[in-house]
């Protein structure tokens, strides 16, 4: 009996794996080849993987893991962030590579159904890399497998002052011709030259470039910058770009998280966020019209958060937010909302028409249950005045409620406060709190932002106390 | 108080409080079988030694009034406490053979709470210890080369919790 562990029938083993961490499992799957091959059988080992370039080779016929495919359920694209090592437009052709064959990787699994990707990309080819990735998605068994897709995108600058396309004539010192099997990966693209206005065509010249959906969504996660955004992706140069998957593929769809607007990696790459709508009052008169035309039906919906961000000093995009998309989705129990820009908070007309217009949509609720506000702001001071403005909006609806029977609220049983969702920096002051358990992430520690935890929670007040914490965004805890 | 006596699988016949031998769900449903008059007959327990049935009993004696466990709860819930009472901590200090007996007499007579105690035990002796220690622990050949070893360290990177 030299494995009595072994000797176990199956469940007892599975008994006894339960009451390990994972970095226990791992460490035990070292200790010989029988206690490995017992240990990668665990339905939850290779639960989720994360996919490096020599983890594809592992899972290929003939890899280590092979047998091992059918138990992979999720996976995380790793390996597509700027390599610090290397120029930014070589380390944007190895992002394009890995993607590239990840992608065609995905037919290794047939019982996937989650997917994460967060890429880093040139901005040039930021969206090129996304809209390859969901063709290449459907061309494999999981498209209509999977229920859970996060795609996100973050830009990085090539060096101050210059325009992002690396093909202008500054740049061909560093210029690589794209492989053909990246060529054929991106698809058609857009490139720019130096000559302003001058724009090159290359491959495919249509239009409008179809993007495939997964049929099956119940969760999404993506960044989409433009919510009133055109059926042509490369309509507008760079940024302006629709990535909402507004075709009629959501009758599972349960869960969306959008990232409207631009992200930075940096924030002093503020002073390139594009409003929506630029708020002259031509504009305003044309766009009223032209948003009435925005319809669109997500009935199945019942989480939403939305991550605004415009960098402007007025509340004019979120005014027409508030007015348009909240007849989109009918049926929300759970509202997450982070609003990081200063147009909000400050203290004009749009500012005081865009809180009504949220305090109309928070009324019109038949089915909310929690409102999930931030905990503490990204910039400093929008997390605070923010939290304070919605806990006084629910106040006002419940005054009212009094007065205006008709107009009776059901919902919300709790306002919770949680963090921003994209600086993962920003766990470290609640991480401090105790109360989630570990840092899910690597990153350094901002030591500044810890003490803007106690005036948030003192704006919070009653509200933010009484209400239990919540983290907006599972998925990065890996649930 | 009814005794009823077990039958061991090396013919030991060991006489029990009827109310002790029910913690054993096996038991228990075979006692309502039957009608619960066994006190002439010893209930053949094929699987278990005496000296493992013994322990067995002890365990329940111990246990006799413990209130019933919590109707499932959810079993696939990972990260699950592995605190073990004090007695029970004690109890489980036996030899390893031993031990993986109880625990498979404890699946066959079906003792849940004392299963649990087992894996716990069990679990409690991998727990943070380097692969090298698990081997001590266990009695366990490194069957690996450096190489495969380190092709194991990379592989075990790419599963996430």
């Amino acid at each position: 009996m030299a494995t009595p562990m072994l000797d176990l029938p199956a469940e007892l083993f599975f008994q006894i794996s339960s009451y390990l961490s994972f970095p226990d499992l791992k460490t035990l799957s070292l200790c010989s080849k029988s206690y490995r091959k017992a240990i990668t059988e665990l339905p939850m080992f290779f639960q989720r993987i994360s996919l490096h370039p020599e983890t594809v080779s592992a899972f290929e016929a003939g890899g280590s893991l092979h047998g091992l495919a059918h138990f992979v359920r999720s996976i995380e694209f790793c390996g597509l962030k700027r390599d610090m090592k290397i120029t930014p437009y070589e380390s944007n052709i190895q992002t394009i590579d890995r993607c590239r064959v990840y992608t065609s990787a995905l037919h290794l699994f047939p019982n996937l159904t989650g997917l994460e990707i967060h890429y880093m990309s040139i901005a040039h080819f930021g969206v090129n890399i996304y809209v390859a990735i969901m063709r290449g998605i459907a061309n494999t068994t999981a498209f209509a497998s999977l229920r859970t897709l996060a795609i996100l995108y973050h830009k990085y600058s090539i060096p101050s002052g210059k325009s992002l396309d690396v093909r202008m004539s500054s740049y061909l010192g560093t210029f690589v011709e794209l492989s053909p099997s990246n060529r054929e990966f991106l698809g058609p693209e857009r490139i720019f030259t130096d000559q302003v206005g001058e724009r090159i065509e290359v491959g495919a010249t249509s239009q409008s470039i179809h993007i495939p959906r997964p049929p099956n969504l119940e969760e999404v996660r993506m960044d989409v910058w433009e919510l009133f955004g055109k059926t042509d992706p490369w309509e507008y140069y760079q940024y302006q770009i629709n990535f909402f998957p507004f075709e009629q593929t959501t009758k599972n769809l349960k869960r969306l998280q959008l990232f409207v607007g631009m992200m930075p990696i940096q924030y002093k790459d503020f002073e390139i966020y594009r409003p929506s709508f630029e708020p002259s009052t031509a504009c305003i008169a044309a766009s009223w019209e032209c948003l009435e035309q925005f319809k669109y039906s997500f009935d199945s919906v019942e989480h939403l958060e939305l991550w605004i961000h415009y960098g402007h000093e007025t509340a004019f995009n979120h005014w027409q937010i508030f007015r348009i998309v909240p007849g989109w989705f009918p049926n929300i129990e759970i509202l997450g909302l982070e609003l990081t820009q200063p147009g909000f908070i400050s203290h004009n007309t749009e500012t005081f028409l865009a809180h009504h217009a949220l305090q109309e949509w928070i009324i019109s609720f038949k089915r909310l249950r929690r409102l999930v506000v931030p905990w503490f702001d990204v910039n400093g001071y929008t997390g605070i005045y923010l939290g304070d403005i919605l806990c006084s909006l629910v106040d006002n609806v419940r005054k009212t409620q009094d007065h205006e029977p008709d107009r009776r609220v059901p919902w919300v049983e709790e306002i919770v406060a949680s963090m921003p969702l994209r600086y993962a920096d920003n766990y470290w002051p609640v991480y401090q709190t105790g109360k989630i358990e570990s840092r899910p992430d690597g990153c350094i520690i901002n030591w500044e932002k810890q003490r803007r935890l106690d005036p948030v929670q003192e704006s919070l007040g009653d509200h933010g106390r009484q209400c239990g914490f919540f983290i907006l965004n599972p998925w990065l805890r890996g649930g | 108080m009814s005794t009823i006596k077990l039958l061991s699988s090396d013919n030991a016949e060991l006489a029990v409080d009827k109310e002790v031998a029910e913690r054993s769900i096996l038991i228990k449903n075979m006692l309502e079988d039957v009608g619960g008059d066994m006190s002439d007959q010893a209930i053949p327990i094929p699987n278990v030694n005496e000296a493992v049935l013994r322990k067995v009993i002890e365990w329940c004696e111990h246990h006799k009034s413990d209130p019933p466990p919590p109707a499932d709860e959810d079993s696939d819930s990972r990260k699950k406490s592995t605190d073990i009472e004090e007695w029970d901590q004690k109890f489980m200090q036996v030899d390893q053979e031993m031990l993986f007996e109880i625990i498979l007499a404890a699946n066959y007579l079906d003792i849940k709470p004392l299963l649990d105690v087992g894996c716990k035990t069990v679990a409690n002796m991998i727990k943070g210890k380097s692969p090298e220690e698990i081997r001590k622990t266990f009695n366990i050949q490194n069957d690996f080369t450096p190489e495969e070893e380190d092709q194991i360290r990379r592989e075990n990177e790419w599963a996430e919790e």
